[in-house]
């Protein structure tokens, strides 16, 4: 580029005495921003103890929330049985015969036998085959 | 003026009970160059008045950080040249324009600012700077009236050497054919 309009001087001006006073008004700015942080500091102090405790209810709130919503997961507040007590209550006790209780005890007694019964097989296996109580055991334990 | 180098004011400013003064000798030293550079790119004297006085704000706020890799004056320009352009930014979105009309609007500006008196050959050659593309016109405005080396410039500008050059080139063709043309 020719140098037309190089060393023109420059064109811009700006107001009397501006440069002597830009750094006392860069100053002035600077503490206006200091003296606004410490209103905001002020603010703080100020609400301090009460966000203090507000952070503390909060905190105590979630502690208790999660242990309490930690235990109700483990231990459900109504167990199963309950549940089938529950289900036997909702029977009327209208709804039994005589019939029912007497076919209930009978299967309960054939149960009993039948136990007994497998109780003497085991046993009359054990004498006929001759296995005696050391063997017996090495084959319960360590098989 | 100061008679204190960077690396002194530097040390001035580490020093708690020197601080204050330090900054003052700073200011007092790069206000004019960090003024003008504000001024071309913003064009009006209220807006550079803000931008210089925000420029020194972030420097007394950051200069603690400052880790001497770069030299002071870079430094300074990086932040001068970053808080015109986010002013520019601004204002685009307070008028809800793009940065070109803005910039075209701050070209009719010029004739009626108090605080413009260039002659008719200097106000040709503005209104020109003003339609280059904001980068090309800051790299313009760097090279051709403050002077600054290329090597600066890239430090500034976090520019390669080589883009800046091109980048220069390109303004002074357009600012051209402006001319030529008006």
């Amino acid at each position: 580029m020719n140098n037309t309009f190089k060393n023109t001087k420059n064109p811009f001006t700006v107001p009397n005495n501006y440069f002597d006073n830009l750094p006392s008004n860069i100053q002035n700015k600077l503490s206006d921003n200091s003296s606004e942080y410490s209103v905001l500091q002020k603010i703080i102090l100020f609400a301090k103890p009460q966000l203090t405790l507000a952070f503390m209810i909060i905190a105590f709130a979630s502690i208790a929330y999660i242990t309490v919503s930690t235990f109700w997961n483990k231990f459900p507040i109504a167990p199963s049985e309950t549940n089938e007590f529950a289900n036997i209550d909702d029977i009327n006790e209208s709804d039994f015969t005589e019939q029912h209780y007497l076919n209930t005890l009978l299967e309960e007694k054939s149960a009993t036998n039948k136990t007994e019964e497998n109780t003497e097989e085991y046993i009359k296996y054990l004498v006929d085959d001759d296995i005696d109580y050391t063997t017996l055991m090495n084959e319960l334990y360590y098989y | 003026m100061s008679e204190y180098s960077d690396k002194e004011l530097l040390e001035f400013f580490r020093n708690k009970e020197k601080k204050n003064f330090a900054f003052n000798l700073i200011i007092r030293k790069y206000q004019e160059k960090l003024y003008w550079h504000i001024r071309k790119i913003v064009i009006k004297h209220e807006d550079a008045d803000d931008v210089i006085q925000n420029t020194f704000i972030k420097v007394w706020k950051n200069l603690d950080n400052f880790k001497e890799e770069s030299k002071l004056y870079t430094w300074l320009y990086r932040i001068a040249t970053n808080e015109s352009l986010s002013f520019l930014k601004k204002k685009k979105t307070k008028y809800f324009l793009s940065l070109v009309d803005y910039e075209n609007q701050l070209k009719e500006t010029l004739v009626g600012d108090e605080y413009f008196n260039g002659d008719e050959i200097q106000l040709k050659l503005q209104k020109a700077i003003l339609t280059l593309p904001r980068k090309q016109r800051i790299v313009f405005n760097m090279k051709y009236f403050d002077e600054i080396k290329y090597d600066d410039m890239s430090e500034i500008l976090d520019t390669s050497v080589g883009a800046l050059k091109a980048s220069y080139h390109h303004a002074v063709k357009k600012i051209k054919n402006f001319i030529k043309e008006n």
